[in-house]
C-alpha cells in the first residue's frame, strides 16, 4: 500500500485525485494545534480571570468550547485547523467535497475515542489499518485528510524554435522534459547544462548546448513545431497518441533516430502508450475525440 | 490532434468564465451577486471543464496544464456537490422533528440505555439506603464526606444558602456546561470502542448517582437533596441516557452492519447517532441553566420546586413522545446530501 493517492469518480466520469495524509504529518499538525490551544487557554484564563467568579464561569464555558469545537470552527471556515494549514493539509468528505458541520462535529467529538487509551493509541491503530489512513472519527464521519493541491499556475517555458521530438514520449517522459523547462530558471546555467547532458545517451540531442535542445523539445510539446497559432493545425489523421507527425519535421534535422529508440512505427507506439495508460490515469466516460471538442468550441 | 497551445487558446475564455463565476459564488461578502441565470451557468461550465480535463489528460498535454484543470475540477466539484445549509431553519427542524423522530426510531437502543443506567442506579440506591456503609464500596471516603457536607441541611454557607451571590451562579453555570456536556460527549464517543466504553460509562454514572441518592436519603437529607436535583434531573438524566443510546447506535455496525459494507454502516451510524447526541447535548445545556439558577435557589419553597419539577418531567416526556408527529423522518442515507439540493426556480426576470 505504498500509493497514497485515493481516487473518487465524480458523476461527470472524472476521477478526482486525493493525496492522503499519513499519521506522521498529522501528528505534526496536531502538535501545532495543541500548542495554539494551550496559548488560547492561557489567554482566556488570564483575561476573564480578572472578573472573579462570574469570570470563572465564562472561562469554563470557553474552555469547553475550545476543547471540543476548536477544530470544528476552523474546519468549517477553511477546511483545516491552523496546524493542518501549516502542513498544507485539508479535511474533506470522502467524495472530495468541503467538510460540512455534521461530519466535522462527528469526527472531532470522536477524538476522545481515538485518544484512548493514551496519546491516540486507538486512532493510530485505526490509521495504520485503514488504507485511507483514517482515524476512528474519520471512518464514522466519512472524512479524509488530504494534501491541498498546489498549482503551479504560471508555467513559464522559454519559447524557442521548436524541434520535433525524435520519437513519441510517454506522459511521464514529457512531464520530465516540461518540468525541466519550467524549472530551468531556478538552476545556474552550468547546472542546467549538466542535467540536460545526462539525457544524451538516451535521447537524440543534436548539438550542445543541450539545455537549448530540451527547450526546443518542450516548445514542440507545447506549441507544435511550427509554433501553432490557431486551431487550424489539426492533424486530420492524428491519433491521440501521436505527439508529432514526421511529415512536418524541419528539413534541417536528420530524420534518423538514436539506436535506443525502437518504437518508430505507429502501431508500436500505440501499444506502448496503451500499456502505459494502465499505470497513468484512466479517463472516464467522457468523449475525447476531435469532433466533440470542435463541437464544444462551436458552443462558446 | 490539436497542439496544447491551440487547445489553450480555444478553451481559455471558458476557463476564465469558470474562475470568475467560482469567485462570485464562493465569496459571501462579494459585491457582485450571481444572478440565477449565472448560477445555472455554473454546472454547464463545470462539465465543460471536466471534459477539457479528460481531453488534456488523454492527449498528454503538459503536466501543469493538467494540474490546473484538475484543480478547477476539484473546486467545481466541491462547490457543486457540497451540502447546503440554512442554519436557523435546520436547527428548528432538528429540535422539533429530526431529533425526536430519530429517537423514537431507535427506541430499542433507548430502552437498553435506560436499563444500563437505571438498573444499577436503583440497585445501588436501595443498597445504600438500607446499608449506610455500602456507599464506601463505590466512592472514596473524601468524596463521600464532601458530598454529605454539600447537602447537609444544617450547613448554611454552601450551595443553596441565601448568601450565595449571582456571580457564583454564573460560575456554576460554566461548570455544569463544561462538565455535564463533556460527560455526554464521552459517553457517546467511547461507543466506537465496540460499545464497551458507553456501557461502562452508563453503568458507572448510574452506580454513583444511585448510591449518592440512597445514601443521602438514608441520612435524612431528603429535603435539600431531592428538591435540588428533581428539577434539572428531568433534562439531565434523560440526556445522559440519550447520549448512551447514541453511543450504542454508533457501536451497532460492528455487530450488525445490516445490508451495508461495514465501513458504510459506520458512516450511516455516525450520521444518525450524531443527531441523537446533539439533541442530548442541547437538553444538557438547558439542564445547566435550570441547575445553576433555579435548583440552587434557596428562596424558592420546596413545594414550588417539586411542582415545577413535575411539570418539567411531563414536558420532557411529552416532547420525546409527541414532537414531530406527522412529519416523515428523512432517512439518513449515504447520498441524502446530494438529494437535498433543490436549485431555486428561475424567476421571470432571470429568464429574460
Amino acid at each position: 500500500m505504498l500509493d497514497t493517492t485515493n481516487t473518487y469518480e465524480t458523476p461527470e466520469g472524472i476521477e478526482l485525485e486525493l493525496n492522503i495524509a499519513g499519521a506522521v504529518v498529522r501528528s505534526g499538525a496536531w502538535l501545532i494545534d495543541a500548542l495554539l490551544r494551550f496559548i488560547l487557554y492561557l489567554v482566556v484564563a488570564t483575561v476573564f480571570g480578572i472578573f472573579g467568579k462570574a469570570g470563572d464561569g465564562i472561562v469554563l464555558i470557553l474552555f469547553f468550547l475550545i476543547e471540543w469545537f476548536y477544530p470544528v470552527f476552523f474546519e468549517l471556515r477553511s477546511g483545516a485547523t491552523p496546524g493542518k494549514k501549516q502542513f498544507n493539509l485539508i479535511v474533506c468528505h470522502d467524495n472530495g467535497t468541503p467538510i460540512g458541520w455534521q461530519a466535522s462535529v462527528t469526527r472531532n467529538l470522536l477524538r476522545v475515542a481515538d485518544f484512548f487509551p493514551v496519546m491516540f493509541g486507538a486512532g493510530l491503530v485505526s490509521m495504520l489499518l485503514n488504507k485511507n489512513s483514517k482515524r476512528l472519527g474519520d471512518i464514522v464521519a466519512g472524512t479524509v485528510v488530504v494534501y491541498r493541491q498546489e498549482v503551479n499556475a504560471n508555467y513559464n517555458i522559454k519559447k524557442t524554435n521548436p524541434l520535433a521530438l525524435p520519437a513519441p514520449l510517454l506522459l511521464e517522459e514529457q512531464r520530465a522534459v516540461l518540468d525541466f523547462a519550467e524549472r530551468a530558471n531556478t538552476f545556474s546555467s552550468e547546472r542546467r547544462e549538466e542535467l540536460a547532458q545526462l539525457l544524451t545517451p538516451y535521447m537524440y540531442m543534436p548539438t550542445p548546448p543541450y539545455s537549448n535542445v530540451l527547450f526546443a523539445y518542450a516548445t514542440d510539446i507545447l506549441y507544435g513545431h511550427h509554433l501553432a497559432t490557431d486551431k487550424n493545425t489539426l492533424n486530420p489523421n492524428g491519433s491521440p497518441y501521436t505527439l508529432s507527425d514526421n511529415a512536418n519535421k524541419p528539413a534541417s534535422l536528420p530524420p534518423t533516430l538514436p539506436p535506443n529508440f525502437t518504437h518508430t512505427d505507429n502501431t508500436n507506439v500505440n501499444a506502448t502508450h496503451k500499456q502505459s495508460s494502465h499505470h497513468t490515469h484512466q479517463v472516464g466516460n467522457v468523449q475525447t475525440d476531435e469532433a466533440t471538442l470542435s463541437h464544444k468550441q462551436g458552443d462558446v | 490532434m490539436i497542439k496544447q497551445h491551440a487547445f489553450e487558446q480555444a478553451c481559455d475564455s471558458q476557463w476564465q468564465a469558470f474562475d470568475r463565476l467560482y469567485d462570485i459564488l464562493t465569496q459571501s461578502q462579494s459585491k457582485q451577486v450571481a444572478s440565477v441565470k449565472e448560477q445555472y451557468q455554473f454546472p454547464v461550465l463545470y462539465r465543460r471543464i471536466c471534459q477539457h480535463y479528460a481531453i488534456a489528460k488523454q492527449r498528454h498535454y503538459s503536466p501543469s496544464l493538467i494540474d490546473q484543470l484538475h484543480q478547477r475540477v476539484l473546486l467545481g466539484h466541491g462547490l457543486l456537490y457540497q451540502n447546503k445549509t440554512a442554519y436557523l431553519w435546520r436547527l428548528l427542524m432538528f429540535v422539533w422533528v429530526s431529533f425526536p423522530l430519530q429517537l423514537r426510531r431507535h427506541w430499542r437502543f433507548f430502552w437498553i440505555a435506560m436499563v444500563l443506567f437505571y438498573l444499577p442506579a436503583v440497585a445501588l440506591g436501595l443498597a445504600c439506603y438500607f446499608d449506610n456503609e455500602m456507599i464506601y464500596s463505590v466512592m472514596s471516603e473524601g468524596a463521600v464526606a464532601q458530598m454529605e457536607y454539600m447537602y447537609d441541611p444544617s450547613n448554611e454557607m454552601i450551595g443553596r444558602s441565601a448568601q450565595r451571590q449571582s456571580d457564583s451562579d454564573l460560575m456554576m453555570l460554566g461548570y455544569y456546561i463544561n462538565n455535564n456536556i463533556s460527560i455526554d460527549f464521552q459517553i457517546y464517543a467511547m461507543g466506537i470502542l465496540a460499545g464497551l466504553g458507553t456501557v461502562v460509562m452508563l453503568v458507572y454514572n448510574g452506580v454513583i448517582i444511585g448510591a449518592v441518592s440512597g445514601h443521602l436519603t438514608q441520612l435524612g437529607f431528603s429535603e435539600t437533596f431531592w428538591s435540588f436535583v428533581c428539577g434539572h434531573g428531568s433534562f439531565e438524566l434523560m440526556a445522559a441516557v440519550i447520549a448512551g443510546m447514541a453511543g450504542l447506535r454508533l457501536a451497532q455496525p460492528l455487530y450488525a452492519p445490516g445490508q451495508y459494507k461495514r465501513m458504510d454502516a459506520f458512516k450511516l451510524a455516525g450520521r444518525e447517532s450524531i443527531q441523537l447526541l446533539l439533541g442530548a447535548a442541547f437538553m444538557t445545556f438547558i439542564a445547566a441553566f435550570i441547575e445553576a439558577f433555579w435548583s440552587s435557589s434557596s428562596v424558592i419553597p420546596n413545594g414550588v420546586k417539586y411542582t415545577v419539577a413535575a411539570v418539567l418531567w411531563t414536558l420532557v416526556i411529552a416532547y420525546l413522545l409527541f414532537a414531530g408527529r406527522g412529519y416523515a423522518l428523512v432517512e439518513a442515507n449515504l447520498i441524502d446530501d446530494e438529494l437535498e439540493q433543490h436549485p431555486p426556480e428561475p424567476t421571470e426576470n432571470d429568464r429574460n
